[in-house]
């Protein structure tokens, strides 16, 4: 016999508002524990020089928006960093971690946000949620936590951490 | 991170889109995401058709009459496309491809995980495999000792647990916008649309890819069902009532002119 889920159909003329649709998952200290448990950061944020953000995007074949990297070393385990990827129609801050050869250790989303009008592209827009921590969440209405629907694909992720591996070998290895 | 009600979330980027795991908080719940993103990595490395060695990538290798073992989660997954293919009359193929013309009946399962393919196939899993992998995240969740929680991956979602939630679909012409469908409880949903204009639904009936701007929602007791259900419902939105009631689940079907307010 088969098992019917339990489903109580709502009215379906009940929209939610149309503003952007947001997760904070993790803080960077909970996201630095999540990869590297137990392990110690130690801040080695870093500029990368014209050269360099050229060498990276030949390298990765991904575009360096920023030159700006937010960096810890993880003394004997590798290297922990914060980077932002922006589509169409979103704006993910991320974590990776990489162990010293430069292998990909952990990937963890720390925030997502989407959003269907032109604010994505906009810098003013983006600037709000830097430095935000899960501790000062921009939240959404709780209620919403189960949305059904194709989202975006992980495209830009998997770009970022391909521009991250190639910034690791040009900037990071030698340090 | 802990959320007001009482649920720690973690997401990873894993088939392609973004998969979402929830658990009501309790000690030692970074084991618990641990064990669900590896089930949900271990579907990927299966069935994705672009891992070079995946089961996928060598089934659509195989020469006609080969014969290709595989893994016992794939075959399993074949096992129900294949009762899926049959139900529906065809309408849900995995193995239809706008070019070649394959179908799920080119494709034959013998016992110890054994697939012969009788044609050259081009199979995609994507359709089901998502879903699929969030049971098994759902399961490894649950043998690790979760009690409540909910796996989302890009827009296929399983509730397991006690609690009852609201569920919202996306609006099929306007994605930024949440549809309030109802409250389930240990429930799959899963929703197929264009949405972001990269539909890859092929119609098994013509060969082509599908142009359609609706959207279908299935709500069924297991994801794998749930996502692959949707494929047939879009395709034949005349016949989705009675072909969810056929697996104990509910359709539910929008227009792109379903009112945005």
């Amino acid at each position: 016999m088969q098992r019917w889920p339990t489903f109580i159909a709502a009215p379906l003329a009940v929209l939610a508002p149309a503003s952007a649709l947001a997760s904070v998952y993790l803080s960077v200290e909970q996201a630095q524990q999540a990869i590297f448990p137990g392990a110690t950061f130690v801040p080695a944020s870093l500029t990368l020089t014209d050269e360099q953000a050229g060498a990276v995007a030949r390298r990765s074949g991904v575009r360096v928006r920023v030159r700006e990297q937010a960096v810890w070393r993880v003394p004997g385990a590798g290297w922990f960093i914060v980077d932002q990827v922006v589509g169409k129609h979103e704006f993910i801050t991320y974590a990776l971690g990489l162990d010293p050869s430069g292998a990909v250790r952990g990937i963890e989303i720390m925030e997502y946000r989407e959003s269907y009008g032109h604010e994505v592209r906009n810098a003013a827009w983006r600037q709000q949620f830097l430095g935000k921590s899960a501790a000062d969440p921009l939240r959404l209405d709780e209620d919403i936590r189960n949305i059904s629907g194709a989202t975006l694909s992980c495209r830009h992720v998997t770009d970022g951490v391909k521009r991250l591996l190639a910034l690791h070998e040009i900037a990071l290895r030698a340090r | 991170m802990k959320s007001h009600s009482g649920h720690a979330r973690r997401a990873r980027p894993a088939l392609g889109t973004l998969v979402e795991v929830r658990v009501r908080a309790a000690a030692g719940s970074a084991d618990l995401f641990e064990r669900a993103f590896e089930a949900v990595d271990r579907v990927h490395r299966l069935m994705s058709r672009h891992e070079r060695e995946s089961d996928v990538a060598r089934i659509n290798r195989a020469a006609p009459g080969a014969k290709v073992e595989v893994d016992a989660w794939t075959w399993e997954v074949l096992d129900r496309a294949k009762e899926l293919h049959a139900a529906t009359g065809g309408l849900f193929d995995c193995a239809a491809a706008t070019s070649g013309g394959g179908s799920l009946s080119d494709l034959c399962l013998v016992a110890g995980n054994g697939v012969f393919v009788g044609r050259r196939l081009a199979l995609t899993l994507d359709g089901i495999a998502k879903g699929y992998a969030v049971d098994r995240a759902v399961d490894a969740l649950r043998a690790a000792g979760a009690e409540a929680g909910a796996v989302n991956a890009g827009g296929d979602l399983r509730l397991f647990g006690d609690e009852l939630q609201t569920i919202h679909v996306r609006h099929p012409a306007s994605p930024g916008r949440l549809i309030c469908v109802g409250a389930a409880r240990e429930a799959a949903v899963a929703t197929s649309g264009r949405y972001f204009s990269n539909s890859t639904l092929v119609d098994p009936r013509t060969g082509r890819a599908a142009i359609t701007d609706w959207s279908a929602t299935v709500v069924a007791a297991d994801c794998a069902t749930a996502d692959a259900l949707t494929k047939p419902c879009l395709l034949h939105p005349a016949g989705a009532k009675r072909l969810a009631t056929a697996f104990a689940a509910e359709a539910i079907l929008f227009s792109p002119q379903h009112p945005r307010y």
